[in-house]
């Protein structure tokens, strides 16, 4: 199930709201029992046998984590057993449904394996995301960052925990550990949930959406017949397509998180207003960043040990960082594109972009953004070569792609406002000199009912008796 | 105040959400979309296999999906919120400014229509009666002047030029009256379709190509049957307000004697018409009753009148009335026919051969294969 269905918004979130509230907030134990049913449900929604794949997690990193902090003082070796065994299993299960296939279709392009052949496994939906949450646990717990989580209740609560089980943010244990212990649950809260909630269903059904939509109008036309202005606008759309869609997820759950009484991390800060490629990653996906910056970049040796051990440690955390995002070569090929970028800058681009005009940095960093989407989307597009030719040379503009880009100039506007910190301004000191929350209790309501038909226009599926 | 406002919100947000899930469990299911002209999902039924599939699961959405509350509400509520934001269009169907939907014209599939002109050049050779093509225009030709400042008209009357062009290149009899349909606007607000007076007028046109006198518009009768037609455009589009069109019928004296059967089957019709066609959410059908295969329409008890085949769309539904009071008429839909029609042509001997479709069919891929191709072997 997504967040962006009718089933979820009307009939799982009702339901799961309704038995959450009715458990009096005094049985916090309970209520995380509820909770962890209700999101073994909602991940069974579309991965009914995947589910045991989940528990056997939970189990897993129960009991490691049981171990390291039995061990922890007085025997740190053994410890670290358990904390490695945990990666070991957590990583060989993302491994074998993840990337299985992509590494036997390398290996058989290898003469004497040419036998082997694909499994077709079904990827099960956010094991990326949960299967790097259970590891933080016992990590957490050995690097003291947290404590035990005594209760494999409310420890199987944080794992599965359907706001952000699909697609992040990617919560550390040790940012909610002591929110599964005890936890307020107000009524600022609630609304500010419902609010941010609200804020990242529009994104993603009003902005992600119909960006997608462009996205692939204009993709396509450049595959028929290439022109500078539709390429452009092709890649550009789909970078507010899946900046908004991400977003949009992750302010929903940030905003689920709250209505339940937990403070998720924040995930993105405007990537588009980003004036290097360092600025961007700041930015973007702010809690991938950090989980591999505290579990890899860090424990590595991150920039203490010498120059050439840095960039080192950068490759290694670019190279899986472009990995996570795809059992592919092209988002490999799109996490070192950023390590190269990202290094030189350190060497000495970020000397230079913080002394010219705002301007030219601004367009260096979306330049090498939007090449980096090209890369990103290079398995989707039928010719992605002649996709990136068509960037730089060929004819500029067709009628029909100046009619799309006419027509869409309104709702481009917004979605370049709407990546900036602007609205949201404007909207805090409105609030401010209001003094309440009028905006969003004004906005809230009319905002649900325009999704909902965005919604609902999806299943919109007419039947015409002729081929138009 | 401040605790009170936000009070305010999550009450109005449980009574905005709870009212539409309560409401889908109160209103019962719906068989049919009135609106989408098609059968909405019912509830799957449970059974452990489709549960562990995930196949369970996701009829249940489609299901909660289709029987939503308000649904055809809120997908015109969407329809005009893309209008609003400027789009001028939805689901590739534009509004104009005087509220013609018009569908947007898609690139021409240059491969398949080169294969459609060899196909036509080949049933042409090889037919025994010389054979006529009249392409009809999109609405999207007919109403190029009200459509938005940036489309790229030109982009679609090149379709046309192109298919004359290569008509002439391989000898093929392709009279030049599609300039004049356009210029009729005798289409309709909400539908692809010519109306009648757009079909009289293309009667009159094919006079002179056929050889024969067409009937001025003072010899009929003409009535109007509905003042509610919506049609396909409207649909696809989800405009739902657009103003309804008129559907009007040329009617004459004789036009009851007539027989028409569609295969084996003899079709009793008012007419030419079916008038409960009126009262389906597909008013168009009213003439000849929709889609068939092959129908024959002959008038009993005459003198031996010329034979006319037309391989034709839907838009022959609204000509054969006219063209009916010339030829006994056989008429042949390539999308549902399935023997050789060069065959026919061999076997029955007719007089002329019409090519009557809209200029899209010109580059559906294998259309035309199918006039010299038994259908069914292609499948």
């Amino acid at each position: 199930m997504v967040f962006s269905s009718l089933e979820f918004l009307y009939l799982y979130i009702p339901v799961c709201l309704l038995v959450y509230f009715m458990i009096p907030p005094a049985f916090l134990k309970v209520r995380n029992l509820a909770l962890l049913i209700v999101s073994l449900l909602f991940y069974g929604w579309s991965e009914p046998v995947y589910v045991f794949i989940m528990i056997f997690s939970i189990i897993v990193d129960y009991i490691c984590g049981y171990f390291v902090d039995r061990y922890l003082p007085d025997n740190r070796k053994k410890a670290r057993r358990f904390v490695i065994a945990s990666a070991v299993i957590n990583l060989s299960v993302l491994g074998f449904f993840k990337y299985a296939d992509f590494l036997i279709t390398n290996l058989a392009a290898i003469p004497a394996l040419r036998f082997l052949k694909p499994l077709g496994i079904p990827l099960p939906v956010g094991i990326s995301f949960y299967t790097f949450q259970t590891m933080s646990y016992t990590l957490d717990v050995y690097m003291g960052h947290a404590k035990r989580q005594t209760n494999i209740v409310s420890f199987g609560a944080y794992v599965t925990m359907f706001p952000q089980l699909i697609a992040g943010p990617i919560v550390r244990y040790q940012e909610v550990a002591e929110e599964l212990r005890g936890r307020a649950h107000t009524i600022p809260q609630s609304a500010a949930g419902i609010r941010r909630f609200t804020c990242g269903l529009c994104k993603k059904v009003l902005l992600a959406n119909p960006a997608g939509a462009l996205y692939e109008t204009f993709a396509a036309g450049a595959a028929e017949s290439s022109t500078l202005l539709g390429s452009w606008l092709g890649i550009l759309f789909f970078a507010f397509q899946i900046y908004f869609d991400f977003s949009g997820y992750s302010d929903m759950a940030i905003g689920l998180g709250s209505i339940l009484g937990f403070h998720f991390p924040e995930n993105f800060r405007y990537p588009y207003t980003s004036r290097s490629i360092t600025d961007f990653w700041r930015r973007w996906h702010i809690t991938l960043s950090t989980w591999f910056r505290e579990y890899v970049y860090i424990p590595l040796g991150g920039n203490r040990k010498g120059k050439g051990r840095t960039y080192f440690n950068l490759f290694v955390v670019w190279f899986l960082t472009g990995l996570w995002h795809g059992a592919s070569w092209n988002f490999i090929g799109w996490g070192l594109y950023f390590c190269f970028l990202l290094i030189l800058e350190k060497a000495f681009l970020l000397k230079i972009l913080d002394r010219i005009p705002r301007v030219f940095s601004h367009l260096y960093a979306l330049f090498f953004i939007l090449i980096g989407w090209l890369i990103f989307i290079a398995c989707d597009l039928p010719n992605p070569i002649a996709y990136a030719k068509g960037l730089f040379v060929g004819p500029l503009w067709s009628g029909t792609v100046v009619y799309d880009l006419v027509r869409s100039l309104v709702f481009l506007a917004i979605l370049c406002i709407a990546s900036t910190p602007l609205p949201k301004r404007i909207w805090d000191r409105l609030e401010q000199k209001l003094g309440m929350h009028l905006p969003g209790t004004l906005l809230c309501p009319p905002a649900l009912l325009l999704c909902t038909a965005y919604l609902v226009d999806s299943s919109y599926n007419p039947f015409l008796y002729f081929r138009f | 105040m401040k605790r009170k406002i936000d009070f305010i919100l999550i009450l109005t947000t449980c009574l905005f959400v709870g009212v539409l899930s309560v409401s889908f469990f109160l209103l019962p299911d719906k068989e049919l979309s009135e609106k989408e002209n098609r059968k909405l999902a019912g509830r799957p039924t449970f059974t452990l296999s489709s549960l562990l599939s995930g196949e369970y699961t996701q009829k249940l959405g489609e299901y909660y999906a289709d029987q939503f509350p308000m649904r055809d509400s809120f997908v015109c509520l969407k329809a005009y919120a893309e209008l609003a934001m400027g789009k001028g269009e939805n689901n590739g169907i534009i509004q104009t400014a005087d509220q013609h939907l018009i569908p947007r014209a898609e690139k021409v599939n240059q491969e398949a229509l080169q294969k459609n002109i060899t196909a036509l050049s080949v049933f042409t050779e090889a037919s025994p009666a010389p054979v006529y093509i009249l392409p009809l225009p999109r609405p999207v030709d007919v109403f190029a002047d009200q459509l938005p400042a940036w489309y790229p008209t030109g982009e679609a009357t090149a379709f046309y030029e192109q298919l004359e062009t290569l008509c002439q290149q391989e000898n093929l009899n392709f009279p030049t009256l599609f300039p004049s349909l356009c210029e009729s606007g005798a289409y309709y607000h909400t539908d692809h379709h010519y109306t009648t007076d757009g079909a009289y007028l293309s009667y009159r046109l094919l006079a002179k190509p056929l050889g024969f006198t067409a009937y001025e518009q003072s010899d009929f009768e003409i009535q109007t049957v509905s003042t509610s037609f919506q049609g396909t455009s409207m649909r696809a589009s989800g405009f739902y307000l657009a103003p309804k069109d008129t559907i009007t019928l040329y009617r004459y004296k004789q036009d009851d004697d007539y027989q028409i059967t569609a295969g084996d089957e003899t079709l009793t019709l008012t007419g030419f018409y079916d008038f409960s066609k009126l009262e389906t959410t597909d008013q168009y059908a009213v003439f000849l009753g929709g889609n068939h295969a092959r129908v024959d329409i002959t008038l009993p008890e005459a003198e031996p009148r010329s034979k006319l085949l037309l391989i034709r769309d839907s838009f022959a539904d609204c000509l054969a009335p006219f063209l009916a009071r010339h030829f006994d008429l056989t008429l042949i839909d390539l999308r549902y026919y399935k023997e050789n029609v060069q065959q026919i042509t061999i076997e029955e001997t007719f007089d002329a051969v019409l090519i009557y479709q809209c200029i899209t069919e010109f580059d559906e891929p294998n259309h035309f294969s199918y006039l010299t191709i038994p259908y069914a072997k292609e499948k």
